[in-house]
């Protein structure tokens, strides 16, 4: 765990809504905390460069209807996205998923895992086994695969990890509650400016991604703009009843979770000179698809999904600023979001190529808000 | 460190501070620059402390403004890079004429520094062989004026696919020099072209759009439908309709309430095209996904299909040309129309009775 200081701790948990517009139980919220605390804690070693074989395989043990474990395979979903993940590879297996098993005897298991505070409509669109059934949506484009079974498999490979409820209680027990049930919030709050930062410069050229080169310049320059813009909250007290404002920045949080892992990555490959944005540009179209795959998994999570038949036949026959509209209103329904980007790299790279900026930018200002947080 | 100042001054709204950003950013041709004052110092230390050489007057005004030029034009080159992320065309039309008028001063500091004007048989010489030179060399001049456009515009590079439609030159550039460019064609010819030739005639530079760096390749094809089968649906080719392509399993590309009596089978043709067409993986959205009608000629009513296909390689791109084509032909049936076929077997006949009759 890094050091905390006190004006970086927040606790944007306990602002999320239903989609009903109540608040969540203190329960379910405590667990989100557990459980992100323990998975950032357990596996932040793991780190995969593109093209590595391995891939990462948890197993994770749910004792009847335990919101804990639950909320570590939800936290396990939304963490564990890696830059071996290639979502073109013809088979399936060479794909490189995380593949999350959970062990339960509960016959109603995949519509407690589908319930708003686990993993919402994330199981709809992954490749979900429930036993020895074939697999659901077995070439999703998802780069989660999830499996329920309900006797332990046997654990043989390099990157397969058993977790227990107990393991994740005495995790809990041992660890100061205030490293737990707060977040620090720094390297969320550089994502957010950087994100910015993207948003602003509009002569970056979007069509092309692997462009780098331009993004960089950008980056270099435009980063001392947010500098100078001081210390301000992640989430200030006045958005704290914004819906939209929280998701957006608890995204931030989860994005910025899963830097440790691509950092370690590179790092990897480079040795210690990982905060150069040169050595990340190699890497730049593997951590754009990682990064679109967690985007994907972290909206389904949230409660979005892809756009229904209807809903996509109607937008094709919509034109300029009725079509944004219409995608805005269709991502800003309270109880069904839909939103146009939740399809595969390859889709949205012909549907709407115009916001792959944001995954090349920000994956490229991963060394910059390492940098400026140790600063 | 000189990088950070740099950049963070290249980050200021106020426009001064991005000026002295841009002067000491560390660029490439800033550090010629920096080399050249160095040049210039050891010689004026050679001079002064052991006279060891003796070194005219005028080349150190030379060397001035030609480090003075080249800091004014990295200057530039640096904001240019700047304003066009932030699409500041006006800022961007002010360094461009700064780099000219910077050039033009350097040719009349070297001009009065020479002081040519004051020894008139100097002058004369000078014209007369520069005239005879240029003149002489004036492909090899105009060759490097365009190799040196070509360079800092980064309008070529090797390894770069090329069309000249000029000369028929169509194919991957091997060797650039001052003077030539070789060109490996497509068809296994080499072909030389001189370089000015790319300044002054039209080139097409397809090395992006071949790199997967554009919207996708462009897909143009026009299919004429036989007039003759254009008709309002009935019911029951409603009921067809609906059942084959709205009701059935898989992905619908038809609206229910599209598919209904007396409207055209044409128009419900070119909706399922275009909503096949947005849906197709290959097919980009971006510029555009046009299924259009032509006007009307005596071979019918053309639709015309106008996209960008995700496919950039040649075989691929043919490959999936082929298929949506193919789809396309096969789907005409589904509404109840043909494409427009000329009676050539009526024509061939009429023919071979005219022959039999000679």
């Amino acid at each position: 765990m890094k050091n905390h200081s006190a004006k970086y701790l927040e606790q944007p948990f306990e602002y999320l809504k239903r989609k009903n517009g109540e608040a969540f139980d203190s329960e379910i919220v405590a667990n989100w905390y557990k459980a992100r605390a323990f998975v950032l804690n357990k596996f932040s070693h793991i780190a995969f460069l593109p093209g590595d074989v391995h891939h990462f395989h948890p197993i994770v043990m749910v004792d009847n209807e335990c919101g804990l474990m639950l909320s570590v395979v939800r936290q396990l979903a939304l963490y564990a996205h890696f830059l071996n993940y290639n979502e073109n590879f013809p088979d399936i297996k060479g794909r490189k998923r995380t593949s999350i098993t959970i062990i339960s005897n509960n016959p109603n298991i995949l519509d407690i895992i589908q319930k708003e505070e686990y993993l919402c409509n994330l199981p709809k669109y992954c490749s979900l086994t429930i036993e020895d059934k074939e697999p659901r949506n077995k070439d999703s484009y998802i780069d989660i695969e999830i499996e329920i079974v309900k006797t332990c498999p046997s654990i043989s490979g390099d990157f397969e990890y058993l977790i227990t409820p107990d393991e994740v209680k005495a995790f809990c027990d041992s660890h100061d509650s205030q490293q737990i049930f707060s977040i620090d919030t720094r390297r969320a709050i550089w994502t957010q400016r950087l994100y910015y930062v993207g948003s602003e410069i509009d002569n970056l050229p979007y069509e092309d991604i692997h462009d780098v080169e331009r993004y960089s310049l950008a980056l270099n320059i435009f980063q001392y703009r947010e500098i100078r813009r001081g210390i301000t909250p992640l989430i200030p007290k006045e958005v704290k009843y914004n819906t939209n404002v929280i998701k957006e920045s608890l995204s931030n949080i989860f994005c910025s979770d899963c830097f440790e892992t691509r950092y370690k990555a590179i790092e990897q490959y480079y040795s210690k000179s990982n905060t150069k944005i040169d050595n990340w540009k190699t890497f730049n179209s593997a951590l754009c698809m990682s990064e679109h795959a967690r985007w994907v998994s972290e909206k389904l999570i949230m409660g979005y999904r892809p756009l229904n038949e209807q809903e996509r036949l109607t937008d094709d026959c919509l034109f300029g600023e009725e079509k944004t509209q219409y995608r805005k209103q269709l991502k800003s329904k309270v109880k069904d979001p839909a939103h146009i980007d939740i399809c595969s790299l390859s889709d949205l790279l012909r549907i709407d190529p115009d916001n792959l900026k944001y995954d090349s930018f920000l994956m490229l200002s991963i060394p910059t808000i390492i940098k400026n947080e140790r600063a | 460190m000189c990088s950070r100042i740099s950049n963070r001054l290249l980050s200021s709204p106020n426009s001064f501070c991005q000026i002295l950003g841009a002067f000491i950013k560390p660029s490439a041709l800033a550090k010629t620059g920096w080399l050249i004052v160095i040049g210039f110092g050891i010689l004026l230390m050679l001079q002064a402390y052991w006279k060891l050489i003796d070194t005219p007057t005028e080349l150190y005004y030379l060397g001035c403004i030609t480090v003075l030029t080249i800091f004014i034009i990295s200057t530039c080159i640096t904001l240019t890079d700047v304003y066009s992320l932030l699409k500041k065309e006006e800022a961007l039309t002010r360094c461009q004429i700064t780099i000219l008028f910077a050039i033009g001063l350097w040719i009349i500091g070297f001009l009065l520094i020479f002081d040519i004007n004051q020894n008139k048989s100097y002058y004369l010489a000078l014209l007369i062989i520069g005239s005879m030179l240029g003149w002489i060399y004036k492909d090899t001049l105009k060759g490097i004026t365009a190799f040196v456009h070509l360079r800092i515009n980064h309008l070529l590079k090797i390894g770069d696919w090329i069309q000249v439609p000029k000369y028929n030159v169509d194919g991957e550039i091997r060797r650039v020099t001052l003077t030539t460019v070789t060109i490996y064609n497509w068809d296994t010819t080499t072909s030389s072209l001189p370089t000015s030739v790319l300044l002054t005639d039209h080139f097409i530079n397809v090395q992006r759009m071949a790199e997967g760096k554009t919207y996708g390749r462009q897909m143009i094809k026009t299919f004429s439908i036989n007039n003759k089968f254009i008709h309002p649906i009935s019911l029951k080719d409603a009921e067809d309709i609906r059942k084959r392509l709205v009701l059935g399993d898989g992905p619908h590309y038809l609206q229910d309430n599209e598919v209904r009596e007396g409207v055209l089978n044409i128009q419900l043709f070119r909706l399922y095209i275009y909503h096949w067409l947005m849906s197709h993986p290959d097919v980009s959205h971006k510029p555009w996904v046009l299924a259009r009608w032509m006007d009307p000629d005596e071979h019918g009513t053309p639709l015309q299909i106008y996209i960008y296909l995700k496919k950039y390689d040649l075989p691929e791109f043919e490959w999936s040309q082929s298929q949506i084509i193919e789809h396309i032909i096969t789907s005409l049936d589904w509404f109840g129309l043909q494409l427009f076929q000329s009676r050539s077997e009526v024509r061939e006949t009429s023919e071979e009775k005219k022959e039999g009759s000679v």
